[in-house]
């Protein structure tokens, strides 16, 4: 019943019960004041008629004659109202999916509008699927020709109940709208601008030496340092953790390049400080062979930069604007945890970058003009200044890792010691020396895969019995969740670079991207698809000298593979033609509990609540970071968690809003699965 | 109990009938005349406040808070009033029994007198034994004692049959003697000798 019938009656009832009181004491000849119950007969005559006038608004011809009959028509209007409710809201839902189906999605790269669709087909269906219900849960906000532009208005903490209701009832829509910014969205009408392109990014020579092997790391480290100094602003606090977190990955990722003995690859682009918005501004097709550089030299630098806006880039050195106390608190969760002792280790390396710089030669001074004049461009067509202004929060960046640190490499996972063996032989293909350390360290390698390997076999003896040829076991999961569902993070780049004509065609586009990755990995059945689904993309090009190497080490995740003789030196390994012989147990995951990478987990978050600052603890100068040990359930709820460190005063406060965090669920090979996760709050006052 | 608290109490019975009705109308969101309904409510009102002085008059420090209490006062008034009538009446029969102990008979026939004298005591003796009855003694009808020989002796049928007849049923000896009496016969007051 809406709200006016629901108020009529009960304002009669009310009113009713006060002029009763009265007949009660005239009846028992109290005293009493005669005019108060006149006045108050005459508010039961106004509520009378009130409630009288609304029941003829909505049923004319009726009539009733005493309290039960009335509440017999009062129950039918009821009913009809009702249903007239959910209709309003089946309709609303409706047409919010048609607004969301029709409009159009625009950004400069054409992966991130496939994502984009991607996130809003999911979006459009859970509000037909809510259309669909017997009782539809009613959307929040305006109506569907002006909701979007309200939705992505929509800020933390101001508007935290309306993105509370939003992300309860509708995880996907409230997902798709995290992720869009308002330039992004167009009604088909509407038309789009495009952007003018910037112009084509200048390919590195061939030829290298060692000049500018050193000129390459220094670019690498360089931009490391640009990456880390600067902030991420955005208005949704679980979106600054996301590309926070992409952005680490980043970090890490250009160390490692330059941390490597041989030559690391070429970065496309202008020079460090300039390096963001020229990203930013890349577009495909035009961009496309930068764009395709970038993405296979440099999987995750190529992930941060598809998913960060211009605007939401805050450079060191430039003030983020700060518009509420509440971003004080900034939990990063998940973020990945670097060696602290390391943390001035980037800045003490940055002044080498300077004099590396002038020695470029002319086709990067040339890039770096192009790239000037892209920003300026990017200046002049810039939008206005958004009508609803976003928080930024300040990004409390964890220390970054030593660049050749052992922790480092084996969270970097399978991928990253690909590369660092490749240069390696590369080396070895030279005639340089180290060869024997190399050998060494490719057999240890090699040697621990198979003995993996050979104890998941073991443990899987329970399970169905199946041929050796149809699916590896999937080692790497344990270590980086290879296989995790995990959409917004861990999606990488194919390893087959796609067409750019292709990744545009929407009607190509594959529903979901964890089904397209895992039919790549079915279909090719590769050792690389293991290690892209780590996280990292391998080079496609990979040195022909590599390959022995590189198959003993992914040896460790295909055990056919791993049985076929390919230790360096050509001896045999008796346990692996034993292995080669014995036809492979699938793995018995159910029930199993994955450790999952922060990164990953970091993607699969849909509901974060954020911390609250104790303000004893605040007025007490307390800070730090929280860091806590969580177990993931199978439906994606916090099962437990547990502190492992922190500062006691804020660890209540962590535990209390991490319990209340929500992940979309964790699964191995299509299983669900409980995950265990570790994650970092800061509170920074 | 008066006749005023039976009429009061029915009046706002009667009232608040007619009010609640209206507001039955009203709980129901029917149509009602809202005026009628004030006034009604206003009728409901006198008649409460009429009550509730009457109590105060009977009992000035009577306290209730509901229609259950104040009922429960009017049931001990109406106790009160009961008792004093039935005291009342007993007064009136030794009152005139002693009024007949006074007065004197004269008729110039010794025997007639001394028969009339002995038709008065039997009316004495009858009125003072109904008075000790217990419980409420029957109702004598006419005046108060020293009016009433005077009264009863100018009783005439057909015109007084109604209290003759309630004089005959309820005290027939009284009656006897009256009916004997002639009004010259009955000296009020015994002389006293000069």
């Amino acid at each position: 019943m809406s709200s006016s019938w629901a108020s009529a009656l009960a304002s009669l009832d009310e009113d009713l019960a006060l002029l009763c009181e009265s007949l009660d004491k005239i009846e028992a000849a109290e005293s009493i004041d005669v005019a108060e119950i006149v006045e108050q007969l005459k508010a039961v005559a106004d509520s009378s008629g009130n409630l009288r006038a609304l029941v003829l608004s909505e049923l004319p011809d009726v009539s009733w004659d005493d309290r039960p009959e009335l509440e017999k028509v009062l129950e039918e209007i009821a009913r009809r109202v009702d249903a007239r409710e959910i209709e309003a809201r089946r309709s609303r839902l409706l047409a919010l999916a048609g607004a969301l189906a029709q409009g159009a999605i625009t950004h400069r790269r054409a992966a991130r509008v496939t994502q984009l669709n991607r996130l809003r087909d999911d979006a459009v269906e859970e509000l037909r699927s809510h259309s669909e219900e017997q009782s539809p849960p009613s959307v929040p906000g305006p109506e569907a020709g002006r909701w979007m532009e309200w939705a992505c208005g929509l800020s933390e903490p101001d508007d935290t109940e309306s993105l509370q209701a939003l992300r309860n009832g509708f995880p996907f829509v409230d997902e798709f709208i995290a992720n869009l910014e308002p330039g992004m969205w167009a009604f088909e009408h509407d038309g789009f601008e495009a952007v003018a392109p910037p112009p084509e990014a200048e390919q590195p020579e061939d030829a290298v030496d060692t000049k500018d092997s050193e000129l390459r790391r220094s670019r690498l480290l360089g931009l490391a340092n640009e990456l880390e100094r600067g902030s991420i602003v955005h208005h949704r606090a679980a979106r600054v953790s996301q590309l926070n977190q992409l952005r680490d990955q980043s970090i890490k990722e250009l160390r490692f390049h330059a941390s490597l003995g041989g030559v690391p690859p070429t970065l496309p682009g202008p020079e460090a400080a300039e390096w963001v918005p020229w990203a930013c501004g890349l577009k495909e097709p035009e961009d496309s062979e930068a764009l395709e550089n970038l993405r296979e030299g440099f999987s995750h630098l190529d992930e941060f930069v598809a998913n960060l806006e211009p605007d939401m880039w805050v450079p060191a050195g430039k003030v983020a604007v700060s518009t509420a106390a509440a971003t004080a608190v900034t939990a990063t969760a998940a973020a990945v945890a670097l060696a602290p002792e390391k943390a001035a280790e980037p800045r003490q390396e940055a002044p080498k970058v300077e004099p590396k710089r002038q020695e470029a030669p002319k086709a990067e001074a040339k890039r770096q003009e192009t790239s000037k004049a892209e920003a300026k461009r990017q200046e002049a067509s810039k939008p206005e200044e958004p009508r609803v202004r976003p928080v930024p929060i300040p990004i409390e960046r964890p220390a970054p890792a030593p660049a050749r640190s052992t922790a480092t490499t084996q969270k970097t996972g399978a991928p990253a010691l690909v590369s660092q063996i490749t240069s390696r032989i590369k080396d070895l293909s030279q005639g340089k020396s180290r060869l024997f350390i190399l050998i060494g360290a490719v057999l240890l390698v090699g040697i621990v895969g198979a003995t993996q390997w050979t104890l998941h076999r073991t443990h899987a003896s329970n399970g169905p019995i199946k041929p050796v040829d149809t699916k590896a076991p999937d080692l790497n999961a344990a270590n980086a969740g290879a296989s995790l569902n995990t959409p917004a993070v861990a999606a990488p780049a194919p390893a087959t670079p796609t067409p750019p004509d292709a990744r545009n065609d929407k009607t190509a586009k594959p529903k979901d991207q964890n089904a397209a990755t895992q039919q790549q990995q079915q279909q090719q059945q590769k050792p690389v698809n293991l290690i892209n689904g780590a996280g990292l993309l391998t080079p496609s090009a990979m040195p022909k000298t590599a390959k022995t190497e590189e198959a003993s080490l992914t040896a460790a995740a295909e055990p056919p593979n791993l049985a076929a003789g390919s230790l360096p030196n050509g001896a045999s390994n008796s346990v692996l033609n034993i292995v080669k012989d014995v036809p492979v147990a699938q793995p018995k995951i159910a029930g199993q509990k994955i450790r999952v990478s922060s990164g990953v987990a970091q993607g699969q978050l849909v509901r974060q609540i954020t911390p609250v600052y104790p303000q004893q603890a605040r007025n007490a100068g307390i800070h730090g970071t929280v860091v806590l040990q969580a177990v993931i359930a199978k439906d994606g709820s916090v099962q437990s968690v547990k502190a492992l460190h922190g500062p006691p005063a804020l660890i209540p406060s962590a535990l209390d809003a991490v319990k209340q965090w929500r992940y979309k669920p964790f699964s191995l090979n299509g299983e669900p699965a409980e995950a265990d996760i570790q994650i970092n709050v800061n509170f920074n006052p | 109990m008066s006749s005023l608290w039976p009429s009061t109490i029915s009046s706002l019975n009667d009232s608040l009938t007619v009010l609640y009705g209206s507001v039955s109308k009203l709980q129901a969101a029917k149509s009602v005349d809202v005026t009628e309904v004030i006034e009604q409510l206003k009728s409901a009102a006198e008649s409460s406040r009429n009550l509730r002085a009457l109590v105060l008059s009977e009992l000035p420090d009577a306290n209730w808070q509901s229609r259950a209490e104040l009922d429960s006062i009017l049931d001990e008034i109406a106790k009160r009033i009961e008792a004093r009538n039935i005291q009342q009446q007993r007064s009136r029969l030794l009152g005139l029994a002693a009024e007949l102990e006074r007065g004197k008979i004269v008729h110039r026939r010794q025997v007639r007198q001394q028969q009339l004298t002995q038709l008065r005591d039997d009316a004495m003796k009858e009125l003072r034994s109904e008075a000790k009855v217990e419980g409420a003694p029957k109702t004598l009808p006419g005046p108060e004692a020293d009016e009433w020989i005077e009264w009863a002796c100018n009783l005439k049928e057909p015109e007084d049959a109604a209290a003759l007849q309630t004089l005959r049923n309820a005290f027939p000896h009284v009656d006897e003697f009256i009916a004997n009496l002639e009004p010259e016969m009955w000296t009020a007051k015994a002389e006293t000798p000069a």
